[in-house]
């Protein structure tokens, strides 16, 4: 027998509290900017997140002018980059995909790593999650001082409303400030509840 | 009375083989990571790719320790093939991104960081790519993406890298793969 209730699937602004298994619907996860995200309900899933992303856009946002980096000796701690221009707020808790990427560029013959990394929410973040930028005066044409890059991972368990943002970190004393520039992050979901 | 076709498409687990022009359908392609695939079966297209990606979330797989790279001049080596492979479920074409750190070990030459299904193939069309004039190690980070046709199924979609110059070592860190389809066959 046929499913009418699929006709049309509706455009909702919170995921249904009593979904049957294969309901479908179209979630508005950014009203401004016109993004809606298709989800599918598998009730089988062992996943605690059974709206599973079936297509639409990424939230995104970026950030071109320079975040100049905290000087100082030693390794630096993280620290925000731009918490209005360069983070996203996760609508519904899941799991996601978040791609980000910019240029760091530095004083002439630097000799530490920078990394740019996504905190989730009140995780802290991690290295191993970072996009590693490696400078290092005893290596390469006379030490590199600025690169271009990008990263993708998946991160999981993220909370409903969670924030999500760009920080940065070196492991090793900054003389003069480097800077991240051109950077940008965006983000969709790979399954959520 | 009308066989009207379904109206939800169907979650499947393989692809229909007697497929009517129009149909749509959910594939499971991991179940553990939630990760869905929706296709649309376009029997007029060409060839023999005929269900079309419309959307869905990438497989995806990382390593940010480090993995060995290539030492021996013009051979492809593969960096991981437990942690950094994914396995394509479909014959057809599909979008891979790609990035890592690539330290060269030794000066001089250049490193290829690819995505490929086993070919090993030496160019730099599919890489991200460290050139290293210098006379001492080197390192970048970068991040591409590639469309890899013609894909067996079953194919394990790798990482893997080569270099023009033999060095003693190199290695690769902060690696990952992620891919997704664009037509496919069932």
């Amino acid at each position: 027998m046929a499913d009418w209730s699929q006709v049309t699937v509706p455009l909702v602004t919170s995921l249904p509290s009593s979904p049957y298994d294969g309901e479908r619907v179209y979630y508005q996860a950014d009203a401004t900017n016109g993004i809606v995200w298709h989800f599918r309900y598998n009730a089988g899933s062992s996943s605690s997140y059974k709206w599973e992303f079936l297509g639409g856009s990424d939230l995104a946002v970026r950030k071109d002018a320079a975040f100049n980096s905290t000087t100082g000796a030693g390794a630096q701690t993280y620290a925000d980059i731009d918490t209005t221009n360069l983070a996203l707020t996760a609508p519904l808790a899941g799991d996601y995909m978040i791609d980000w990427g910019g240029r760091v560029n530095c004083s002439a013959n630097p000799t530490f790593n920078i990394w740019v990394t996504p905190k989730v929410g009140s995780n802290a973040a991690l290295d191993t999650d970072g996009l590693d930028f490696g400078f290092h005066s005893t290596i390469g044409p006379g030490g590199r001082n600025s690169m271009h890059a990008a990263r993708k991972i998946r991160v999981t368990g993220v909370a409903a409303s969670a924030l999500i943002k760009m920080q940065l970190r070196s492991d090793a004393s900054i003389s003069s400030a480097a800077s991240l520039s051109l950077s940008w992050m965006s983000m969709r979901p790979v399954r959520v509840g | 009375m009308s066989d009207w076709p379904p109206l939800n498409p169907s979650l499947v687990a393989a692809l229909p083989k007697n497929p009517y022009p129009g149909q749509e359908v959910y594939y499971l392609a991991d179940a553990t990571n939630g990760v869905l695939w929706h296709f649309r079966y376009l029997s007029t297209a060409t060839g023999s790719y005929r269900w079309m990606f419309i959307d869905g979330s990438e497989l995806y797989v990382r390593k940010e320790t480090s993995s060995a790279g290539p030492t021996a001049a013009n051979t492809m080596v593969n960096l991981d093939l437990t942690n950094l492979k994914i396995t394509v479920p479909f014959a057809g074409d599909y979008d891979c991104e790609l990035g890592g750190r690539i330290f060269s070990g030794t000066g001089g030459g250049n490193i290829w960081l690819h995505a490929q299904d086993g070919s090993a193939v030496i160019g730099e069309g599919d890489a991200v790519k460290l050139n290293n004039p210098g006379s001492s190690a080197d390192e970048v980070v970068g991040a591409k993406k590639v469309r890899l046709t013609g894909i067996a199924a079953n194919a394990d979609l790798r990482l893997c890298a080569h270099t023009d110059t033999v060095r003693a070592s190199s290695s690769i860190t902060y690696a990952w793969l992620a891919v997704r389809p664009v037509r496919v066959s069932g």
